[in-house]
């Protein structure tokens, strides 16, 4: 039995994006940043419930700051340079920071490249320590138009969130054997626990 | 011709990608940085480029811009000093 309980889950798509209002810098993030900022926000009021130096974010991102890098390439011949704001989202944990500052989180992070498993097992490894008293655990997957040419990959753009605690019941248990977020989200949906 | 401190809050917002304000929103004489607009480092060097894009002017030390960026009006005065004629 797993001492680990899902509070709150969350997704976000690329359709999402273009109507929200997450404040004036909103659009100037990356689109891996709008959609974790966009999957996370309504975690708020759960964050009211603890310190913000308690709070752990893990992120797993598919293809890491790809997308913008290649965005990034693209555009180095531009007049008067490249852009200062694209560069700051050539690192894949940008989205943590952009995170951190929204919700003014100070706790541990983690940022992985590739699936989903390792970071929820990194999550979980923050509660079971006791180095957070929460987790945001958040799969972020954004295959650009330009890098699903480049490399061959279906052009994709969602996020899925999960919060994290080692007090239940909340929405579920998290699966002790499974730490693909996806497919903890297609159980939780085929409950109609989330969206 | 001066430059219409309207057209440059309008490069500014498109620039920085500012969202949910117009132009008409943006006082001419308000801080750009802290308190007023609330733009930050990373915009104040995405302004440097705006600058050398649309109006030709390269700043090649930041300190030298400063005093320009204090506000829209500050800004407009800069370009119209700075901007290589017709």
């Amino acid at each position: 039995m797993s001492n680990i309980f899902i509070t709150a889950a969350n997704a976000a798509t690329q359709s999402e994006v273009a109507t929200a209002r997450l404040g004036q810098r909103f659009g100037r993030m990356d689109l891996s940043s709008q959609l974790a900022l966009l999957a996370v926000e309504p975690f708020a009021p759960l964050l009211e419930n603890f310190a913000r130096d308690r709070v752990a974010i893990v992120i797993a991102t598919r293809a890491g700051s790809l997308p913008t890098d290649v965005t990034y390439w693209e555009g180095r011949d531009a007049a008067g340079g490249l852009s200062p704001t694209l560069f700051t989202y050539t690192l894949p944990s940008a989205t943590i920071g952009e995170l951190a500052i929204r919700h003014r989180l100070t706790g541990p992070n983690l940022c992985s490249v590739g699936d989903s498993t390792a970071a929820l097992a990194e999550g979980c490894d923050f509660l079971r320590t006791g180095e957070a008293d929460a987790v945001i655990c958040v799969y972020v997957e954004v295959i650009s138009a330009a890098l699903a040419k480049l490399a061959g990959l279906p052009e994709t753009a969602r996020a899925q969130a999960l919060f994290l605690q080692n007090t239940g019941p909340g929405l579920a248990a998290l699966p002790e054997n499974d730490r693909d977020m996806t497919a903890i989200f297609a159980t939780l949906r085929a409950q109609n626990l989330t969206k | 011709m001066a430059i219409s401190t309207t057209e440059l809050k309008q490069k500014i917002i498109e620039s920085l990608n500012l969202q949910d304000i117009t132009p008409a929103q943006i006082e001419d004489e308000a801080p750009l940085f802290g308190a007023g607009l609330g733009l930050d480092s990373i915009d104040a060097l995405e302004l440097v480029v705006m600058l050398e894009k649309h109006y030709g002017i390269v700043i090649k030390d930041i300190e030298e811009g400063r005093p320009a960026f204090r506000s829209v009006r500050t800004l407009a005065d800069f370009i119209e000093a700075r901007r290589p004629s017709a």
